[in-house]
């Protein structure tokens, strides 16, 4: 696996440090596990971490020289948080998303049934012709 | 200052009668990308003649402070003798305070509308970079899985931007649906849909009395996404679409709004029968020939002051 950005090493560091939720980890400890994997700078890896705790995703505590690092949140509790972030706006919050489908409700899917009944009614002809 | 006068008055009839012209000449969606260009056509236009409004009574208001006299000040001037009995510097005041209110209106208003969009992207782009820490990556770029039990899928814009598929949409959808749900979103980003629709948003939240804006960031969404179908229908095909938006459709219980529901059986009714190409070429030209007639109406203006102008001063 390759690292192509900035923001793609730090879900690969989120994705280890979840993996050891609930223990915390030393950026040594992440480092080792990725350059078993990658060529890759200890520094690069301390900063990454020192960037996802100042954006808030890590919470660190002094141990000695080094720090311990741990998840704010659980990959499952950020993955609510967005979800309700993403479908609980209803149009009205300020998050811009395009949708490909937004929430409707089972009178009107009954009526989307029907326009795809009628549209397999008429493919149907066309093909009989 | 006529000019001035002009343009305020036809930004006046236009905020007043494009919004229902537009919403029914896009009602059918048999020609989407017109209709988005017809509405950003006559928002725009609104814009630029307001800037351009504000520009002249600061021209004028400079003019006035360096030789004295414009059009303007000599005809409130005379309206405020009238209704003072008597002439002084007062009105003068009062006209000065009431140009400077307009300039000044228009600078708050565009500060507020610079933050206000800022403030959206802003939020946007938190949204994709947390998607792309929590989602689970995918083989295709700026796609990612997020585990979820409500069906859907949407696009969102960012540095880089995120297309979100929950878990249940990719349960629900079959390869080629899925394949065309994310074609659909690839067209969003591909044509920069987002940020068309990001500053639409920004308009009708420091403008929410002007339906112009807040009817035109509605309808424009609306209209994207039907030009995002166009895209996705093209490559696989109506069928696969319509049934990719059943899917979807079917596994989300909740209680829902009103003009949604209307805007996906729309698209739904627009797939499953595509409009007839003379209907298309009717939308096409009816729409067409409206953006000409508001994107040319203030520029003749213009045009008609300047030689006046002219013609006056020769």
């Amino acid at each position: 696996m390759r690292v192509r950005g900035f923001g793609e090493l730090e879900a690969v560091v989120m994705d280890r440090v979840w993996n050891r939720d609930p223990e915390s980890v030393t950026v040594r400890e992440i480092f080792e596990e990725l350059s078993d994997e990658r060529r890759i700078a200890y520094t690069t890896v301390m900063s990454t971490m020192d960037n996802l705790h100042n954006k808030g995703w890590l919470e660190r505590e002094r141990d000695g020289r080094a720090y311990r690092y741990w998840a704010t949140l659980t990959r499952e509790q950020h993955t609510a948080r967005l979800m309700h972030e993403a479908l609980d706006g209803g149009g009205r919050s300020d998050l811009v998303l395009s949708y490909f489908i937004e929430q409707i409700g089972p009178k009107e899917s009954e009526r989307l049934r029907e326009a795809l009944r009628r549209l397999a009614r008429r493919s149907s002809k066309a093909k009989r012709r | 200052m006529t000019i001035a006068a002009c343009l305020l008055l036809y930004s006046v009839l236009l905020v007043v009668f494009a919004p229902p012209l537009l919403s029914s000449l896009t009602k059918g969606g048999h020609a989407p990308r017109c209709g988005v260009a017809a509405w950003l056509i006559a928002i725009g236009s609104v814009l630029l003649t307001w800037v351009a409004v504000a520009i002249l009574v600061l021209f004028d208001l400079i003019e006035h402070w360096r030789h004295g006299g414009s059009f303007v000040v000599a005809c409130v001037q005379l309206l405020c003798d009238v209704a003072a009995g008597k002439a002084g510097t007062v009105p003068q005041l009062m006209l000065l305070v009431g140009a400077a209110a307009v300039v000044a209106i228009a600078g708050v208003s565009g500060i507020r509308l610079t933050r206000t969009i800022w403030r959206l992207r802003a939020q946007a782009q938190g949204h994709a970079q947390s998607v792309r820490l929590v989602g689970h990556p995918t083989a295709e770029r700026d796609v990612y899985i997020m585990d979820a039990a409500e069906r859907t899928a949407y696009c969102v814009s960012g540095k880089p931007p995120a297309i979100v598929v929950t878990s249940a949409a990719v349960a629900a959808l079959d390869d080629e649906e899925l394949r065309a749900v994310l074609a659909h979103e690839r067209a969003h980003l591909d044509g920069h849909h987002p940020r068309v629709v990001t500053t639409l948003r920004g308009l009708a939240l420091v403008f929410p009395w002007l339906a112009l804006f807040t009817r035109g960031a509605a309808e424009v969404s609306r209209l994207l996404e039907m030009c995002a179908d166009d895209v996705a229908a093209r490559r696989y095909g109506h069928q696969v679409l319509l049934t990719g938006l059943m899917a979807l459709a079917g596994g989300s219980p909740a209680a829902a709004l009103g003009a949604a529901d209307i805007a996906v059986l729309n698209r739904a009714q627009r797939l499953a029968v595509p409009p007839a190409h003379r209907a298309r070429l009717r939308a096409q030209a009816a729409l067409t020939s409206a953006s000409t007639i508001i994107a040319c109406a203030p520029l003749a203006t213009l045009m008609l002051g300047v030689s006046g102008v002219l013609m006056c001063g020769g």
